[in-house]
């Protein structure tokens, strides 16, 4: 058994080499980005590439490396059944509505003479997203039909940019003044009003649909449970100051007793449906207090879990004490 | 067993709600671009969506929604294996190499640097490609190492448009000049030079990444097999006149003695890899006259092959005679 790791600095990769290394697990460093990354796995029998929705470069071709690698019979992570709705709240929808997973009421409209109609016939607020973003980015509260009838111009128009500046710049501000991020964050982010990022010179506006879901108010968190082979781990994520959006705010709470074990069990039940290696779903709470899926993803930020107290196993017993779930994700090919 | 079929004129699924009338099988028009499809399907075991590379809508999410709902169990046409790659060149690159197809060596190159010393190194002529487009949409050949460069330009500058105007109207003049096309094809040709498509207005520009094939000369065919639940038929497609492009020619060929059977194994043996449903792979041959795969679709246009004179089994036995081949497809689900 030999493992091809495609390595990203502060990726899964950093601690899948770690594990290789002290495990003494034959590895070896490959270049998915090399048009000849089909022969450098040759003799590998599993290929691990922690790819980001934020590389242009990986929106291009990761997913379709993956299945095409596992269609030679060699294990990949992520592989399909994880990571095909990975950065696609358009996906998403289809997915839970189909495994009948309790999901935040969702709405997709691919002409703009469907989106109207729905307008004229629904009420606010709701919340817009463009499919793709991760820590609340590119996600707007919408607060009457006018706002909406808006977007609907622009998604049918001329689209949104993946990379939103001014939300962007905001974000700093905020992180800047609650001591999260230092002053050069928020010149970072002026800079960032006049240079477009990498990713939004590569790739093209987003377009051609608008995606709202329900807007479910009163919520203060949202708790984000990961699954990997058997075992959950929890945060509770704060949402930001005057604000509906938890993702990304920065003010986590990783105390077991923060986090209901019911929320473990659904998120238990949902990845084995979905059959996902890895899973880290996002809930928050109805006003009858039940817990409701708002998305799900693959990948998470590499250290968050290490101030977790510890982790539960599918029975729901918690086992305390530190893990590290990057080595969890090797086991399970081996 | 009830079927979901989404109706688009002049597709399969003419074919497949006649099918089910004439054989009495239940099934249940729906439609796939509104929000709640996945609530009209909920009484189905089965859906089956002839979905198009050329519509933006199909583009945005077909695939995406046909991998949701085999996650909730049901059956779907296309499935997976049968159209993750569909109509994406750089997915089929992949795939061809990880299943050790003989196909046509290609590059791929997702910054300029990696392509412009490939470029140094390389010889010419080659075959440009975009990973999107049939009927040789999109598809140039290279002469020298200064025109590969300005493609390269483009591709990590502005980019391409999906929609080639010029070689649209120049495609539409020759179909004209042959007697395939009436003089209105023309005059469309030369709208479209003014006027946007659709599906271009809402996919903005391909970039950020560069695809070549090598060019094998002196074809003056290729020969299309498609597979569909172990049965082969195929075409042969005339290049058109001073161009190396067969796919989209219109000038076809559909006696027995024209294929090799050689090549329809060789379809029958990709299919098995792949697992796919349904396949049509386009091959040519190298100069030591080995078939060789180009690329490969599980669309295809319905009349183009109501002329062919027969099938072969996958013993290879001929069995003569007219055939529709979107029956089989409805009874591989069955």
């Amino acid at each position: 058994m030999k493992i091809a790791i495609h390595p990203r600095f502060n990726s899964f990769s950093d601690r899948w080499i770690a594990y290789c290394v002290n495990k003494k697990i034959d590895y070896k460093l490959v270049n998915c980005y090399a048009s000849d990354i089909i022969s450098q796995l040759e003799d590998c029998d599993a290929l691990m590439w922690h790819h980001n929705h934020a590389d242009y470069k990986d929106v291009l071709f990761a997913k379709q490396l993956l299945y095409a690698v596992a269609q030679r019979g060699k294990k990949t992570f992520p592989n399909f059944n994880t990571c095909w709705h990975f950065d696609d709240k358009v996906g998403q929808k289809y997915l839970f509505e189909s495994i009948n997973a309790p999901l935040v009421s969702s709405y997709i409209f691919y002409t703009k003479e469907e989106a109207y109609h729905w307008i004229e016939n629904t009420n606010f607020p709701k919340v817009f997203k463009l499919r793709a973003g991760a820590g609340s980015q590119n996600v707007k509260l919408v607060s009457s039909s006018r706002q909406a009838k808006k977007l609907v111009k622009q998604a049918f128009g001329g689209g949104f940019t993946q990379f939103d500046r001014f939300g962007n710049l905001k974000e700093r501000i905020r992180k800047y003044k609650e001591g999260k991020n230092p002053l050069m964050g928020v010149f970072k982010g002026i800079g960032r009003l006049f240079i477009p990022t990498e990713f939004a010179k590569m790739h093209c506006n987003e377009k051609g649909y608008i995606y709202f879901q329900d807007f479910i108010p009163n919520n203060l968190y949202d708790i984000r449970v990961v699954i990997i082979s058997g075992k959950a781990f929890a945060a509770k994520r704060m949402v930001r100051k005057n604000d509906f959006r938890a993702s990304g705010s920065g003010n986590t709470i990783y105390e077991k007793e923060q986090i209901p074990i019911e929320i473990i069990k659904i998120a238990f039940q949902l990845t084995d449906k979905i059959e996902a290696q890895c899973a880290a779903f996002d809930f928050i709470y109805d006003v009858n207090g039940n817990p409701m899926i708002v998305e799900l993803s693959y990948g998470y930020a590499v250290s968050g879990p290490d101030q977790c107290e510890g982790y539960w196993d599918k029975m729901l017993n918690f086992h305390e004490g530190a893990f590290i779930p990057q080595n969890w994700m090797v086991e399970s090919l081996l | 067993m009830r079927i979901a079929i989404h109706h688009r004129e002049c597709s399969f699924s003419d074919r497949w709600i006649a099918y089910c009338i004439k054989n009495s099988i239940d099934y249940k028009l729906v439609n796939c671009y509104e929000s709640n499809i996945i609530h009209q399907i909920k009484d189905c075991e089965i859906l089956m969506w002839h979905h198009s590379h050329v519509d933006y809508k199909d583009a945005l999410f077909a695939k995406q929604l046909l991998y949701a709902v085999a996650q909730g169990g049901k059956k779907t046409f296309p499935d997976y294996n049968t159209c993750w790659h569909f109509d994406d060149k750089v997915g089929q690159k992949y795939l061809f190499e990880a299943i050790e197809a003989p196909c046509i060596p290609s590059y791929i190159f997702y910054n300029k640097k990696d392509a412009i010393d490939w470029v140094a190194k390389t010889n010419f002529p080659k075959v440009f490609k975009l990973r999107r487009g049939a009927g040789s949409a999109n598809v140039k050949l290279v002469k020298t190492a200064k025109q590969a460069l300005s493609l390269i330009n483009r591709a990590f500058g502005k980019g391409f448009s999906q929609f080639d105007r010029i070689g649209y109207f120049q495609n539409r003049l020759n179909k004209y000049r042959s007697g395939k096309d009436n003089l209105i094809g023309v005059l469309k040709g030369i709208g479209r030079m003014i006027l946007n498509t659709q599906f271009s207005k809402q996919f903005g520009y391909e970039k950020g990444y560069i695809y070549f094939q090598d060019y094998i000369p002196n074809n003056l065919f290729d020969i299309r097999v498609i597979v569909i639940s172990g049965k082969a038929f195929a075409i042969k497609r005339m290049v058109r006149k001073d161009d190396f492009r067969a796919s989209g020619s219109g000038n076809i060929v559909y006696e027995k003695e024209h294929f090799q059977v050689d090549t329809v194994k060789l379809a029958f043996e990709l299919t098995d890899k792949i697992q796919s449903q349904c396949a049509a792979f386009d091959f040519i041959y190298d100069s030591s006259g080995k078939p060789m795969v180009v690329e490969l679709s599980y669309g295809f246009t319905i009349e183009g092959y109501d002329p062919c004179v027969g099938y072969w089994d996958k013993s290879l036995q001929f069995h003569e005679g007219s055939f529709i081949p979107q029956d089989w497809m409805i009874e591989s689900l069955l």
